[in-house]
């Protein structure tokens, strides 16, 4: 799958990327949590090939699908392999679709699909983005949720084998950012996602692993819980907020449980079951 | 529906006709008028309003036709006809003069372009921009093309609104736009510098998009659902071409 080696990436006079590596199995839900200017865009757009040619300078290191860098893959092998929906939906726009319908079937029609198979692909993800009332409307007329909505849908519709989910969920109220994942859970199991996030809740219960990008430099510390606990990564990115509220309530009146950080939770089905068990206690 | 096209939505012939025989007839008519004299360009250019109004779009095309070529037409009128010199100017009253030479040269010039504004106006009021795009990926025509027909259209709408934004959030900033040219044009470089490296920023982002999704990635797309097509309308389109083509072989050889 996607193999990411010593990658150094510079912007302007700045490094972005400092020596990042990493290595993504088939099926497997990547989540890379970063503040703002940790260098999460930039990997985003190494790992989709976005880069290769474009304004940033790659110093050192490479990008490697199956064993070769995109490069070698041409137009259509790569849009039918990974896709990049990124934080600004307006501009993941194709400008070219005059309707949402139109929009999502885009990229099939590119890549010379059979008529029959375009509109099962379109069908299907309307449906799957909760999109079917909106199938005759402007894209550039949406909100800036629906637009996600249809960003990622049109993504969907190329049936990539690698998603890269840039900061997703910014534009999305917590129903919308739910169903989100819903969909990505609903993806086939041999599809790989990487979601790039500034926020852990969203992506907690979701990932199976879990990176911390920081100043261009990427760790993971074993594994979920031994990441989030990192104090360096508690000082840029913070603990889940139903941890915080644990630890407050730890701190201020103690609990029916010892709590620490091996026990903590980090997910509200964690802190429900906790709960439960102080109560029949 | 978008703000920046002017496509009538209806059911006549003229709607229902494969949009590459509607453009090959509108470049047909724009050759002709380079030969027609000006008395038949003024009447060909009614004849299309007629045939808009059968349409039933005439209201739309006709109000864009005048709004568009009466201050145009006047002006041509009053520089041909009273204001360049000619050997043949006359007296009328005073200072003023015409020149019937002049005035004739106007008719052409503004009979012309009377013909080409009308086709025009018929043209796109009645062809709903994403059926010409269909009709030219089908014809398989480059997806380049059909590209820099459509984003114009869609992204005009969005720079104006993001334009208002950005004047918006420089006024309540303390920006004046108001005051002497000076000051409108001291303004004027406060909201173009932001609203340009933006739509920059965008092009780059969208042109990644556009390569992600594999457009042009091969000389021709799919089309769901192409316009309709007759082996009527076929032969009408060469029919024309070849037209065009006699007609621009007579203009050059006489």
């Amino acid at each position: 799958m996607i193999e990411v080696i010593d990658l150094h990436v510079g912007f302007a006079s700045s490094d972005v990327l400092k020596g990042v590596s990493l290595r993504v199995a088939q099926g497997e839900r990547l989540a890379i949590l970063g503040g703002n200017g940790s260098g999460k865009s930039t990997l985003a757009g190494w790992l989709a090939g976005w880069f290769s040619g474009g304004t940033h300078r790659l110093t050192a290191g490479g990008c490697l699908w199956n064993g070769k860098p995109w490069d070698d893959y041409t137009l259509v092998e790569r849009a039918a392999t990974v896709q990049l929906v990124g934080q600004f939906p307006a501009q993941h726009i194709s400008g070219r679709a005059f309707t949402v319908a139109e929009e999502i079937a885009f990229g099939p029609e590119n890549l010379g699909l059979p008529h029959e198979e375009i509109v099962t692909r379109r069908d299907e993800t309307l449906a799957a983005c909760h999109l079917e009332h909106l199938a005759g409307r402007d894209p550039f007329t949406l909100s800036g949720g629906e637009q996600q909505r249809l960003v990622i849908a049109s993504a969907l519709a190329l049936r990539p084998k690698l998603m890269i989910l840039d900061e997703p969920f910014s534009n999305l109220d917590p129903e919308a950012r739910s169903h989100t994942l819903s969909v990505l859970n609903a993806l086939p199991a041999d599809v790989s996602v990487i979601i790039m996030d500034t926020n852990p809740d969203t992506v907690l219960g979701w990932a199976n692993r879990l990176f911390v990008l920081h100043e261009g430099k990427i760790s993971e510390f074993g594994n979920i819980r031994a990441t989030l606990f990192d104090p360096t990564v508690i000082a840029t990115i913070g603990l889940p907020a139903v941890t915080r509220c644990f630890l407050e309530i730890e701190r201020g009146s103690g609990s029916a449980e010892n709590l620490s950080r091996d026990n903590l939770p980090l997910t509200f089905v964690e802190a429900a079951a906790i709960l439960r068990r102080s109560r029949s206690a | 529906m978008l703000n920046s096209s002017i496509y009538c939505p209806g059911e006549s012939s003229l709607h229902r006709a494969n949009p590459l025989t509607k453009s090959t007839g509108l470049f047909t008519v724009v050759v002709t008028s380079f030969l027609l004299p000006p008395p038949a360009l003024w009447v060909v250019s009614a004849i299309i309003l007629l045939i808009g109004l059968a349409c039933g779009v005439g209201g739309s095309v006709i109000w864009r036709y005048v709004l568009l070529s009466l201050p145009f037409t006047l002006a041509v009128f009053v520089f041909h006809g009273a204001i360049l010199p000619r050997s043949d100017m006359q007296p009328v009253l005073g200072w003023l003069h015409y020149s019937l030479t002049g005035l004739e040269h106007a008719s052409l010039v503004g009979g012309r372009i009377s013909l080409i504004l009308a086709s025009s106006l018929l043209f796109v009021s009645t062809t709903a921009p994403a059926t010409l795009l269909r009709a030219l990926d089908a014809a398989r025509w480059p997806p380049g093309l059909s590209f820099l027909l459509a984003s114009p259209l869609l992204l005009l709408d969005q720079f104006t609104g993001r334009a208002r934004a950005i004047s918006d959030a420089q006024q309540t900033r303390g920006l004046s736009v108001d005051g002497s040219p000076w000051r409108r044009l001291q303004a004027l470089r406060m909201l173009l510098v932001p609203l340009l490296t933006s739509a920059l920023a965008d092009a780059q982002e969208r042109s990644h998009v556009l390569t992600a999704r594999g457009f042009r990635a091969l000389p021709y797309r799919t089309v769901i659902d192409p316009p309709a097509d007759t082996r009527f309308q076929r032969f009408l389109r060469w029919s024309l071409a070849v037209f065009m083509a006699m007609e621009t072989a007579f203009m050059v050889l006489r």
